[in-house]
């Protein structure tokens, strides 16, 4: 396989502000075009994450979670579009980059990992092709010292570095999510998306890949932006946690406050909807109703016609604006505005 | 409960697949020494990772597949190995499955009300002429109103909960006494599987259903189930009342699971437990306690063979050597020590 050496870098960063936010997204809109009809899967969603943070985006199918961390990373293809709004990387609009700039920013400052090891990985590759390939395709590094690289990822994320010749079917589930944070980390991004990085591994190996990731974060520094949608797992991992549903930002708080006091109505039922291992034996309830078809989004508050709390008259016309009700709480409801506290339960 | 018959009843249920050639066959292990009751209007939880056998031993009892040894006794009569048509088809009457996936369980290309249909008439629960009704009754049964829409649709018309409705309401049409429900939640929404847990739970109140539930995840188990299994590489390693099991597990390999399980309320990033190893290939599994190489007691003889079943009191198993001779054996004073050791 040959490759295109990667072009002469021309993206330059400017450096970070004190109190400039590494990723700032503002105003983000993205749609699908299907036959049906434009399907408004992300609306005005905008939201910080400073250096050093982890970030977490929760929600159900279909919320856009998935579709946010995507357009973070430029990765949208048809038929879905960015409709509107800015993502910002050290001020950098990365909306705005050529073909040429992306390969250029993309793996170098900011990396994914995708949900599933089992389909992020080429079968017919061995792991330390695939991470080299990656080294390759976006610095211009010669082919030993791409493999020279790899040998040392392989070390940093606790793979016998003999595995490099190994073909993915020879890895356990774990491994390969090794494999791929290692190709993740392979040029030593700021910032890393973990998109679902845990969802096809069984709970123990969940737990020692969510542990390795922490460890490497103090290590090496970078910043993290979590997709998921195990509340439990997010609100353990992440600094702060904002909460999606059908394709809005509907709360962001720190995890803390999320799980001991969620103020939008979405999250309190989400929150009240999965049992735990502690903390008393209550009944749960779940939410009544599913998500709303995004070809047509309900007016006002998406989340209304699931709302056991709306009110008449303004929550199917208005759309509630996201607003800080708290310290560094911000929530989408007019019940905030009408009273205090939303009554939970 | 102990006054009660069991429903069904399972003992030494094992189940060996065989792989390679003809040349160098491999034996995996998938399921050793199982054994457990289900009464009326409980549920019991399979607990464990992917591999511990928990959906082996679902399919066991569906009869999808033949024991390697063992029985599966239904209201006293065995049925481990019937195969004759009659019996299968009495055995199904009383005995149903609900499946993980319930975008595969249903057949795409026919509407609900065929679906339900069709159990209604192999097993000669309805008569043709009020079949419309009874189907619309199921329906009615699993919250899917108004029931004249919903059986005209398809499949993919549906979401993934009410997929799994219809795939309740199908065991349901039988008036089993017995639902195998094999992951039946963990593909759907968070905000959708209570709604469906608490349909399952109220079909076993109000029916007096026995449930296997068959799970990863231990709070639904906790949330669900009156007594939980805990499963490691094809054996159950615990067993006992759901909440007591949770609030102070025994065996190292339940304490490990449990420590894994991401709990915000438990106070965030305290509980660092060591993990070291994998769960291992059943074609490996040896003759000793499947989890010896993982495990921080091991002992010698935890290599040499399979700890027997201690009984801890008040309906709790545990097999492992550290509690050996269980409260009042001759060991307990030492076992009692070294359980305390693991608790610590």
């Amino acid at each position: 396989m040959t490759r295109q050496p990667a072009p002469e870098s021309n993206l330059v960063l400017p450096p970070l502000a004190e109190g400039e936010p590494l990723l700032s997204v503002r105003n983000l809109s993205v749609v699908y075009h299907t036959k049906r009809g434009e399907v408004k899967a992300v609306q005005d969603v905008s939201f910080d994450l400073m250096q050093g943070e982890v970030l977490g985006l929760a929600g159900e199918s279909g919320c856009g979670k998935t579709t946010v961390a995507n357009a973070v990373l430029r990765l949208l293809r048809y038929p879905a579009e960015i409709a509107g709004g800015q993502v910002l990387f050290h001020g950098l609009d990365i909306t705005t980059l050529s073909e040429d700039q992306l390969r250029d920013f993309r793996w170098k400052h900011m990396s994914i990992v995708f949900q599933s090891a089992m389909n992020a990985l080429n079968p017919v590759l061995t792991v330390g092709n695939q991470i080299a390939d990656a080294i390759l395709a976006h610095t211009d590094m010669t082919k030993e010292q791409a493999r020279a690289r790899s040998v040392e990822l392989l070390e940093i994320v606790g793979i016998d570095p003999a595995r490099i010749t190994s073909y993915p079917h020879q890895l356990s589930g774990g491994m390969r999510q090794r494999v791929v944070i290692a190709v993740a980390m392979a040029l030593n991004p700021q910032l890393i998306v973990l998109d679902e990085p845990t969802t096809a591994l069984d709970v123990v190996v969940q737990k020692q890949i969510m542990d390795e990731i922490r460890r490497l974060k103090e290590s090496y520094n970078f910043s993290i932006l979590f997709i998921s949608h195990d509340l439990s797992l997010m609100v353990e991992f992440s600094d702060r946690v904002g909460i999606m549903y059908a394709g809005q930002l509907i709360e962001m708080a720190r995890s803390q406050d999320i799980f001991r006091g969620p103020r939008h109505p979405y999250t309190q039922r989400l929150m009240d909807s999965f049992p735990t291992v502690s903390g008393p034996r209550s009944q749960l309830r779940g939410i009544p109703g599913s998500p709303p078809d995004l070809v047509t989004p309900p007016g006002g508050c998406r989340f209304h016609p699931r709302c056991d709390v709306a009110l008449d008259g303004l929550c199917q016309q208005v759309v509630p604006v996201f607003t800080e009700y708290g310290p560094n709480h911000w929530a989408a409801c007019h019940l905030l505005d009408a009273k205090d506290e939303v009554p939970n339960g | 409960m102990a006054e009660q018959d069991p429903i069904l009843e399972v003992r030494g249920l094992t189940k060996h697949f065989k792989s390679g050639n003809a040349m160098r066959v491999n034996i995996v292990k998938a399921l050793e020494d199982v054994s457990f009751k289900l009464y009326p209007g409980k549920v019991v939880a399979l607990v464990g990772e992917s591999g511990s056998g928990k959906s082996t031993t679902a399919r066991l009892i569906a009869r999808l597949y033949d024991p390697t040894a063992g029985d599966i006794l239904y209201d006293g009569k065995n049925v481990a190995l019937a195969h004759s048509r009659k019996a299968m088809l009495d055995y199904r009457r009383h005995v149903q499955m609900i499946f993980q996936d319930p975008f595969g369980s249903l057949n795409p290309v026919h509407r609900v009300e065929y679906i339900l249909k069709r159990p209604l008439l192999l097993h000669k629960k309805a008569k043709r002429g009020n079949i419309q009704e009874e189907v619309q009754l199921l329906l009615k049964r699993v919250s899917l109103t108004p029931a004249e829409e919903f059986a005209e649709k398809y499949p993919h018309q549906l979401s993934g909960g009410q997929r799994q409705r219809v795939a309740i309401a199908r065991a349901l049409a039988v008036e089993p006494k017995v639902i195998l429900a094999d992951e039946p939640v963990s593909m759907l929404d968070v905000s959708i599987r209570m709604g469906v847990l608490n349909l399952m739970a109220q079909l076993r109140d109000e029916n007096n259903i026995a449930f296997l539930y068959v799970t990863h995840d231990l709070a639904s188990a906790r949330y669900f189930a009156d007594e939980t299994m805990v499963m490691y590489a094809g054996r159950v390693v615990e067993s006992g009342p759901s909440e007591e099991l949770i609030r102070s597990p025994q065996h190292p390999y339940t304490q490990l699971l449990l420590s894994a399980v991401p709990d915000p309320s438990r106070g965030l990033r305290t509980q660092e437990v060591e993990i070291t190893g994998e769960v291992p290939s059943l074609g490996a599994v040896g003759q000793g306690c499947p989890f010896a190489p993982r495990c921080k007691h091991v002992m010698a003889r935890c290599h040499e063979a399979m700890p027997p079943v201690t009984d801890l009191g008040g309906g709790r198993m545990t097999r492992c050597y550290l509690f050996e001779g269980g409260a009042t054996g001759v060991n307990s004073a030492e076992s009692a020590a070294a359980a305390a050791q693991v608790r610590a």
